[in-house]
């Protein structure tokens, strides 16, 4: 099961696991980003490729309006998927 | 399903859907051989990255995507067929580039890289049209 919402601080929350058959879901709350926000890992289990690429596709989109995310609370397993892909160079994650 | 070194194996149909029904099969085998988080991660990753690229692109191919799974010397011996499919080599190099800018990044190649990395013993064999991809992972 995959979850994705803004919380009370506008912060984006994910929850489960982001597989390829969940891009769509997060798309449509992703796409409504215009400005820098937090997105917490805190609930997030798993991410697999496809659900990096939307990170990417997001990421790419703001960058053009000097926007960001920044990204939070990740797990050991999903951070070495980051630090795999060098996707640690490309984000802010903390 | 039993522990051991006994095959479990399971046909699914070709789809991204199809992906929750996978994961409810490793689920359970790593439920079954107490296989440890930092594990089942990396097994989930490759078992999806090759189903889907599978799924992706080969859509039109004929027939379910059959998993198979065991246990034997502390590994898990994993193995993925296609019976109706062009080649696609899944041990070739993906030619990523991780240095690039983020404007130049993209994720195409990225999920196949990320599991040759992974795992160990990745084998691709094409033989009358059938894929079949297997990889090792050690328990701990």
């Amino acid at each position: 099961m995959f979850d994705i919402r803004m919380n009370e601080h506008g912060d984006v929350v994910l929850s489960g696991r982001l597989d390829a058959a969940q891009t769509e879901k997060a798309l449509e709350v992703l796409n409504k980003i215009t400005k820098s926000v937090m997105v917490d890992f805190k609930e997030l289990d798993y991410i697999s490729s496809a659900g990096l690429g939307v990170l990417l596709a997001t990421q790419k989109r703001l960058s053009q309006s000097g926007n960001r995310l920044k990204l939070i609370n990740m797990n050991s397993h999903i951070k070495d998927v980051f630090h795999f892909a060098r996707f640690d160079m490309i984000f802010e994650i903390q | 399903m039993n522990a051991g070194t006994e095959t479990v194996e399971k046909l699914f149909s070709r789809s991204i859907q199809s992906l929750e029904g996978v994961f409810d099969f490793t689920n359970e085998f790593a439920l079954i051989h107490r296989i440890n988080d930092k594990v089942r991660y990396v097994l989930d990753l490759a078992v999806e990255e090759f189903f889907t690229n599978m799924v992706k692109y080969n859509s039109k191919g004929t027939g379910g995507i059959q998993m198979r799974m065991s246990v034997n010397n502390n590994e898990i011996i994993v193995h993925l067929v296609d019976p109706d499919s062009e080649v696609f080599d899944v041990t070739k190099d993906r030619g990523i580039d991780l240095h690039k800018s983020l404007a130049e990044r993209n994720v195409g190649g990225l999920g196949v890289f990320l599991v040759q990395k992974l795992v160990e013993n990745l084998h691709y064999h094409h033989q009358n049209r059938i894929s079949t991809i297997s990889f090792r992972l050690p328990l701990e």
